[in-house]
C-alpha cells in the first residue's frame, strides 16, 4: 500500500481511456467505409470496460473486449455507387457521427480525471519527500 | 507510551497512511468511471466507525482490535448516485474527494515536518 499502487490504478485508467478514444478514432475514420475484410460494410466497435479487483477493495480498470456491433446500418438510395445492390440501395456502417462524438468528448474527460489523479499522487509522494529535510 | 516522539508523530503518521489508502481508494473510483456496473468506494477510518461497529469489551479477556490492522475500513460510498448504467461514480464528487484527500494528506505532512523540526531544535539545543 503505497502512492505507486494508487498511480498504477489511474494509469490503468488512462489505457483504457486512451484504448477508447483509438476505437472511437478508427469508428469516425470509417464512417463511410462499405469494404471490409470481413465482407460488407464497416462495423462500429464498441469497448467493454471491467472492474479489475485486488487487495481486497481496490480496482483498477482492464479492457476486456473490443467487439462489432451487430446493429443493421442505414440503408441511402445510390444507385451510381458500386456496393449498390440490384434495387440501388447501399448499406452504410452503422456509425453514427454524433454518437462518436459525445463518446469522445465522454472519454477525453475521463483521461483528464485520471492525468489529475496522477499528479495530485506525485505532489503527494513529493510532499512526503520533504518531511526532515 | 512516552518517548521523546510523543503521541502525535504516531497519530500524524496513521493519518498519513489513511490518506494514502483514500487516495488508492478514490483512484479506483477515477479509473473505473465508465465500467458498467461499478460501485463507488469510501474509506472510512476506524475512529469514524467506532461508533457504529465498535465491539462491546466488558470484560478485560475480551478481544481487543489491534492498533496497527484494520485502521480503516472500504465501504460502498454512501452518498453515491446511480447512474444508467448501474454505475455509482459522480466523478464531481471523487474530484473533490481527491482535492480535499491532498490538502490533508498536506497538512499532516506540515505538522510532521514542523514536529520533527522542534525535535531537531531540542536537540540541537541541549548539545
Amino acid at each position: 500500500m503505497d502512492l505507486f499502487t494508487a498511480m498504477d490504478i489511474s494509469a490503468s485508467g488512462l489505457t483504457a481511456q486512451r484504448t477508447r478514444m483509438n476505437v472511437i478514432s478508427s469508428n469516425i475514420a470509417n464512417a463511410h467505409t462499405t469494404r471490409t475484410k470481413e465482407g460488407g460494410p464497416y462495423k462500429r466497435r464498441d469497448v467493454i470496460l471491467r472492474e479489475k479487483t485486488f487487495e481486497d477493495q481496490l480496482s483498477s480498470v482492464d479492457v476486456e473486449a473490443i467487439t462489432p456491433n451487430p446493429t443493421p446500418g442505414e440503408r441511402i438510395y445510390d444507385p451510381s455507387n458500386p456496393d449498390a445492390d440490384g434495387s440501388g440501395y447501399v448499406t452504410m456502417p452503422n456509425v453514427n457521427l454524433m454518437e462518436e462524438m459525445v463518446n469522445m468528448m465522454n472519454a477525453s474527460r475521463a483521461f483528464e480525471a485520471n492525468t489529475i489523479a496522477v499528479k495530485a499522487q506525485k505532489d503527494m509522494a513529493l510532499k512526503a519527500l520533504e518531511i526532515g529535510r | 507510551m512516552a518517548n521523546i516522539f510523543g503521541k502525535i508523530i504516531s497519530e500524524v503518521t496513521d493519518q498519513m497512511n489513511y490518506r494514502t489508502y483514500r487516495q488508492e481508494v478514490i483512484s479506483s473510483n477515477i479509473a473505473n468511471v465508465d465500467t458498467p456496473g461499478y460501485k463507488a468506494k469510501e474509506a472510512l477510518f476506524e475512529s469514524e466507525l467506532d461508533s457504529n461497529l465498535k465491539l462491546a469489551t466488558t470484560n478485560p479477556q475480551h478481544m481487543k482490535k489491534s492498533s496497527t490492522e484494520n485502521m480503516y475500513k472500504t465501504v460502498d460510498d454512501p452518498f453515491s448516485r446511480i447512474g444508467n448504467d448501474s454505475n455509482t461514480v459522480d466523478i464531481d464528487r471523487e474530484m473533490m474527494k481527491l482535492n480535499e484527500n491532498q490538502l490533508l494528506y498536506t497538512s499532516s505532512a506540515e505538522i510532521l515536518q514542523t514536529k520533527i523540526e522542534e525535535l531537531k531544535n531540542t536537540i540541537g539545543g541541549i548539545m
